[in-house]
């Protein structure tokens, strides 16, 4: 399997957060979700994989080329499409204006694809980008960084703040895009619906450490959410809790895999004990999120 | 680079209308009273900050992180302002030169002493602001910029005026003036901006943009 990014036991800290020796490969051809809290570690990963900051350890391949910061040759970046959860332009400037601007940067730059994302968006031309709204600006954002030889998305919040209707626009033309499975998404979101919606790999990070990495069909099938008492909560085998809630009338565990739980003899010990049968639930992402964040402050 | 001189050039045509009517005026008051120093220092000083303007909305809006994503290094984004740096300069002290040209004729030798000076005052002011900027953003840097100046202004008049109590005769004064003050000044600027320039790439490697 082909991989559009590598990453080796990336190390990097600040004043109060480190990235905690996060290591992962990206497949081509796929849509990742990389998920987590604020102040997580999704932005550093990111500035990381791009060569924004320096890193203080570890190996970072994008699309085959070593990253490294400060050097000389970007021309790799070509490859590479980016919006950040801003649009970055100066908001003086016309939407025609970054065409130029965008032609003398990229040497792949498709003038014709830009403007027909300009007109399938209804992005005015002669606007200033300071008149254009916020969606309009994150689809600008989103059709500059399509519109030139770009195998690769980096997409750092670039759904945030946006309403349903322009969100589920721009996830179409994600699905657009990688559907020769040549090209790659790397997302990071607050939303997790919309990653649950595209995305084919969720990674989350919590607290500058990478917890999992897991293709989400199965992570959906397989987690599940227990809710018992906490006498029955204690038959649950440990090795497959990963988040526990409590309160006064019920506690619900999140498990990594419910199938194993359901095949147990755990509903009919739990019954015994307590009388009542625990309920099982799916899990979505961003139930697996919270649990993960609930319990760790309940420590 | 191309692209990045682009986007500053078309910022600045936003500033167009406005600072073309402060020129139209300040053009008509010079004409009326026959003299260009005020003028020619109004012009270098927009040219100089019409670089922060465009780097403060770069800042507003993360445009370097977004350059620094694209297929642009480091040292091209530092360069660049730089580089439009000594076009708004240039293109203010050209036309100040040619000003003063048609209008007050080639015998106004003093005044050409005075231009070379103010074009000088700007290029080591900016020399310190840019790695200020780039180290502690636009703001705090508008008052590194603003510090400068005075404190070359004062060292200037300082000098002039320790000239005076020794009582360097003026007609000493103008043989060093003619004896490669101007060349002497453009040469100073022209270092302290090359130093400049390379302080603020390592700035920039050091801390990011």
């Amino acid at each position: 399997m082909e991989h559009a990014i590598k990453v080796q036991n990336l190390y990097k800290q600040y004043d109060g957060f480190k990235l905690d020796n996060i290591s992962f490969e990206i497949p081509t051809g796929t849509i990742v979700g990389f998920v987590g809290e604020n102040g997580a570690g999704k932005s550093t990963t990111i500035s990381s994989l791009l060569g924004l900051i320096p890193v203080d350890e570890g190996r970072i391949e994008v699309l085959g080329h070593e990253v490294k910061r400060d050097e000389k040759d970007g021309s790799w970046k070509e490859q590479v499409g980016v919006a950040f959860d801003e649009c970055n332009f100066p908001t003086v400037l016309k939407v025609k204006d970054v065409q130029n601007i965008m032609k003398n940067i990229y040497h792949t730059w498709d003038q014709d694809k830009f403007m027909g994302y300009m007109k399938r968006f209804e992005i005015p031309l002669n606007k200033k980008i300071k008149e254009l709204s916020k969606g309009m600006k994150m689809k600008l954002s989103i059709a500059v960084a399509m519109s030139h030889d770009s195998r690769l998305l980096i997409l750092d919040e670039a759904t945030s703040g946006l309403d349903p209707v322009v969100r589920n626009e721009i996830l179409d033309l994600f699905r657009e895009y990688i559907e020769d499975e040549q090209h790659t998404i790397f997302m990071s979101s607050h939303i997790t619906s919309d990653i649950e919606k595209v995305a084919d790999y969720i990674m989350l990070v919590h607290k500058g450490k990478l917890l999992f990495m897991e293709n989400k069909d199965e992570m959906l099938y397989n987690y599940g959410i227990v809710r018992c008492t906490g006498e029955q909560a204690a038959l649950l085998p440990g090795d497959i809790v990963i988040g526990k809630e409590e309160t006064r009338f019920e506690t619900s565990v999140l498990v990594k895999d419910i199938n194993r739980v359901k095949e147990s003899s755990f509903f009919e010990e739990a019954e015994r004990i307590s009388g009542s049968r625990p309920i099982v639930d799916r899990a979505n992402i961003e139930d697996v999120l919270l649990y993960i964040v609930r319990s760790e402050k309940q420590m | 680079m191309k692209g990045l001189i682009l986007k500053d050039l078309y910022i600045l045509k936003g500033y167009g209308k406005h600072y073309g009517l402060i020129f139209l005026f300040l053009l008509l008051w010079s004409i009326s009273i026959r003299s260009f120093n005020f003028m020619t220092m109004y012009i270098v000083i927009i040219g100089s900050s019409l670089v922060m303007s465009t780097m403060s909305m770069d800042e507003a809006v993360s445009f370097n992180r977004f350059a620094l994503a694209a297929p642009l290094d480091m040292r091209t984004i530092v360069k660049s302002k730089y580089l439009l740096f000594l076009i708004t300069v240039g293109g203010g002290a050209g036309i100040s030169i040619l000003l003063n040209l048609l209008f007050t004729g080639k015998d106004s030798s003093y005044e050409w002493y005075g231009f070379i000076a103010i074009v000088t005052l700007f290029l080591i002011a900016n020399g310190v602001a840019l790695p200020a900027i780039f180290k502690f953003g636009v703001e705090k840097a508008r008052y590194v910029n603003f510090l400068t100046m005075i404190l070359v202004a004062a060292v200037t008049a300082g000098g002039f005026l320790m000239a005076d109590k020794a009582g360097i005769p003026e007609e000493n004064m103008e043989m060093f003036f003619k004896r490669g003050f101007g060349i002497g000044c453009l040469m100073l600027g022209g270092a302290v901006l090359l130093i400049s320039y390379f302080v603020s790439v390592r700035i920039v490697a050091k801390k990011g943009l």
